[in-house]
């Protein structure tokens, strides 16, 4: 299974997928991650992510890495959600936002749900940006090189590479059926 | 006429896809075709499959048609990564929401269950079980067939068990994801009810109570008809305080003596050492001094005897000023002894007169123990009520966002963060109003909860339980408010009222010599407490159609009679509880003079006579074994005149001393004048006075 995802991954870096849709799954997958499930909030950011051309298997896959590790920043983003909810500029609109309907069953008063919400929001440009760039520079000049590298051929021989080439020719092929 | 089948296959171009119908002119081609592909070699390979003709760009001839369908893929790839939304997505959102309504009919009853048993169970602290709920989002009703929450502190009761809940929800409420129930019912309600299974929750321990402070004993009635000062002498003797007071005067004069005795004895031989001493020089006659050598050397005997006497004088000074000092403190301290002495047998003297409260004091305790046992129950549902609404009030005022930087507001478990309540019109939970009436057993129950909620000061009243209970003639009415409101300074006020209610005491009665006694009370009051905890109580009761369930001894006997021609009790109590403090417990019956009144006769004939026996106990009993304990008085008070006597003496031996040596030094310059005549008068020698 996670075979399969990386392959899909590799499939979709060097495939004609845009670049900007690979680092928008990414930012969106971080995003995911950051903002705790259960709630209005991430129902509709799934939603809405679901129905974006982000690519949605690197969506699943930043956000699956990033839901394992996200636990570990749990204190920082209770300390960063609280603070934006106790800033007292801010006070009027969340008590505005507390009443309206539906909204607080985003839950946004929760100081995970905010932090997270916060520091996604916060990374998605940067991690957009930067992620198409380096996809970029990786599908111009690095996969040439790799591809037509001794060791990449060597790697190919050991059967786990052989597996993931496999599999990476399976949903290549299966992308291309889509296309 | 037909072409020739080879020409007519030749000529047919190879089909590119949609994108590539239109020709497209250099510039749209590399902005809208090159530009959008990923991959270095498909570009080239595209650039490389058409070329420029009349200023838009076509196809080269002679693609093959692997090339053509390699171009139709690029194209749909093109295709695919133009935009932003996706189509497809909107039937994933259906089946979805399609399978969010099956979760709702199949699951969201049992997710409901669980939530508001964990909501239940972190306010109790003990399991909690919602018995077959039912929920319907349209109507807003809410259902479930019954409801157990397990006592903390005893496991295996239950707190309540309930019988069919409906509540109405108000649905503008769930839209804010507020719960506010509008109304609710409740079929049954029982209390204390035992469980199969324990009902404490792993973390959460059952808490250990206190136990009750036991109220001071009140004293016991004296039975006079048989009489014995010594023997209530005896029995009292724990609570009498002269025996203490006494011992500690004794003590004092003991300490006195020990201090002093060697010294004063020690004192006492150097003045008279010093009284031998002196009396040779004190004989020294001036006028016979005959010359200026003679006169010098009886000066310096007597300035040797100066000394002397003030060391002996400063020593005795200290002895007796000392000595005076602790009989002072001793003499102080029998004074104490003797006024404890006369506490004492005023005290003895007032366990046989019944008009002087011995009665209400017997009888404090047991209906102290009366009220305990049977507002016991009240009491601690009321504790335990309070406890969890101001642990819910706790929690929400934890959660304002002005609070967030509190210590205590920082959860050590953050791994679901931290709810902030911001301010609102809505608070989280809203109860308005659960009425319940029904049967047990022969008795009528009805109650009614107003205005429960996470917010007190968001609600229009203060939380109200009214309670009633009919059973025949007995009716029981309560009304409980906790005004958890910020402005409210109580936290709580109770007003009851029983008429008619059959009660039996028994073994409370003993020590008045009664067996046991019934009737019917009325018996109407208040309790009211602070936030900051304790109560007031104020309870009026009447009992009427006493019965006495046997009596013994002279005085149960009397009273038992008294009770029967009386036939009713009066009794005015306050009961109040400071936090860290005594108990208060005030009661004012008709029972001392019902008491008083029975044992008229008995008084006239034994009370003089018991009081002079008591008179002459305490008599025999300070002369015998407190007097004693003053043993070291008479001879303290002998070294203290001792002390002052020889304080004396030294001072007048020093005085004559003095006076010798002026009279010696005037004798010595009339000397030193006549052997040498002509010179001018020698200076007049410094004075030696100490």
């Amino acid at each position: 299974m996670f075979i399969k995802k990386i392959a899909r991954l590799i499939v979709a870096l060097n495939s004609n997928v845009s670049r900007g849709q690979i680092a928008a799954g990414m930012a969106t997958g971080l995003l995911l991650a950051l903002v705790p499930s259960g709630n209005l909030l991430w129902i509709a950011l799934f939603f809405v992510s679901f129905m974006t051309k982000a690519n949605y298997g690197m969506t699943m896959l930043v956000m699956g890495v990033g839901k394992l590790l996200v636990p570990l920043l749990a204190r920082p983003l209770d300390a960063l959600g609280a603070s934006l909810l106790g800033m007292p500029f801010l006070r009027s609109l969340f008590e505005r936002l507390y009443d309206l309907p539906i909204l607080p069953l985003t839950r946004f008063n929760n100081t995970l749900v905010m932090g997270g919400l916060a520091l996604g929001l916060a990374l998605w440009l940067p991690l957009f940006f930067g992620a198409r760039a380096l996809i970029h520079a990786y599908r111009e000049k690095l996969a040439p090189e790799i591809a037509g590298s001794k060791l990449v051929k060597a790697l190919f021989k050991i059967p786990l590479a052989q597996k993931l080439a496999g599999a990476v020719s399976t949903a290549s092929r299966l992308a291309r059926a889509f296309e | 006429m037909p072409k020739p089948a080879g020409i007519a296959k030749a000529a047919k171009a190879p089909k590119l896809g949609k994108l590539f119908r239109k020709p497209l002119s250099e510039a749209d081609f590399q902005r809208k075709i090159l530009k959008a592909i990923e991959q270095p070699q498909d570009r080239d390979f595209l650039s490389a499959s058409f070329e420029a003709r009349d200023g838009v760009m076509v196809p080269k001839p002679g693609l093959d048609a692997k090339a053509a369908a390699r171009i139709g893929k690029l194209g749909k790839t093109i295709l695919a990564n133009r935009g932003l939304l996706k189509a497809g997505p909107l039937l994933a959102t259906t089946l979805v929401a399609g399978g969010a309504v099956v979760y709702g009919a199949f699951f969201l009853n049992s997710s409901l269950e669980r939530l508001i048993e964990m909501a239940l169970e972190s306010v109790f602290e003990a399991r909690s079980d919602v018995i077959g709920l039912r929920f319907d989002p349209i109507g807003m009703d809410f259902s479930m067939s019954g409801l157990t929450i397990a006592d903390r502190d005893a496991p295996m009761t239950n707190l309540v068990e309930t019988g069919r809940i409906a509540l109405f929800l108000n649905p503008e409420a769930l839209l804010l994801g507020r719960v506010h129930i509008e109304e609710a019912s409740v079929a049954a309600i029982a209390l204390g009810t035992p469980r199969d299974f324990s009902g404490a929750l792993p973390d959460k321990p059952a808490r250990i109570s206190e136990p009750e402070p036991e109220g001071p004993a009140g004293p016991p009635l004296v039975d006079l008809a048989a009489f014995d000062a010594k023997a209530l002498l005896r029995r009292e003797m724990d609570k009498l305080k002269s025996a203490e007071a006494w011992t500690d005067a004794g003590a004092a004069w003991d300490g006195a003596k020990a201090e002093w005795a060697a010294r004063a004895e020690t004192s006492k031989a150097a003045v008279a050492r010093l009284k031998d001493s002196s009396r040779a020089v004190l004989a020294l006659e001036p006028a016979k001094i005959a010359t200026a050598a003679d006169a010098a050397s009886a000066i310096a005997k007597v300035k040797e005897a100066i000394e002397a006497a003030k060391g002996a004088s400063g020593e005795a000074v200290a002895v007796a000023g000392g000595l005076a000092g602790d009989v002072e403190a001793a003499r102080a301290l029998e004074k104490a002894a003797r006024d404890a002495l006369s506490a004492d047998l005023a005290y003895l003297l007032s366990l046989v007169d019944f008009r002087s409260g011995a009665a209400a004091g017997v009888l404090e305790p047991v209906l102290r123990e009366v009220l305990s046992s049977k507002a016991e129950t009240a009491l601690y549902y009321g504790r335990r009520a309070l406890e969890a609404a101001l642990k819910i009030r706790e929690l929400a005022l934890r959660s304002r966002p002005e609070n967030l930087d509190a210590p205590e507001s920082v959860a050590e478990d953050v791994s679901k963060g931290r709810d902030i309540r911001f301010k609102s019109d809505w608070p989280a939970f809203r109860l308005d109003r659960l009425a319940a009436s029904f049967r047990a057993g022969d008795a009528e129950w009805s109650a009614a909860l107003e205005f429960v909620s996470t917010d007190p000061d968001l609600v229009p009243g203060a939380t109200a339980l009214s309670l009633g209970w009919i059973r025949g003639a007995s009716v029981v009415e309560t009304t409980a408010v906790a005004d958890l409101r910020s402005a409210s300074p109580d936290a709580f006020a109770v007003r009851f009222r029983a008429s008619s209610v059959p009660f039996k005491l028994t073994d409370q009665l003993s020590v008045i010599g009664l067996d046991g006694l019934a009737g019917l009370a009325d018996v109407s009051g208040s309790v009211s407490g602070p936030k900051a905890g304790g109560f007031v109580a104020a309870i009026g009761a009447k009992a009427a159609g006493l019965r006495v369930l046997g009596s013994s001894g002279t005085i149960g006997t009397i009273v038992a009679g008294a009770l029967g021609k009386t036939g009713y009790l009066d009794a005015d109590l306050e009961w109040s509880s400071v936090p860290g403090g005594e108990d208060s417990f005030k009661a004012d019956t008709n029972v001392d003079e019902l008491i008083a009144s029975a044992l008229s006769e008995m008084t006239a004939k034994y009370v003089a006579k018991a009081r002079a026996e008591i008179e002459q106990a305490v008599s025999a009993w300070a002369s015998d074994s407190l007097a004693p304990l003053l043993g070291s008085k008479s001879s303290v008070e002998g070294l203290l005149g001792a002390a002052r006597g020889d304080e004396k003496a030294v001072g007048e031996i020093k005085t004559a001393l003095d006076r010798k040596l002026a009279d010696l030094e005037t004798r010595a310059k009339t000397l030193a004048a006549g052997a040498l005549p002509g010179l001018p008068a020698l200076p007049t020698l410094p004075s030696l006075k100490p």
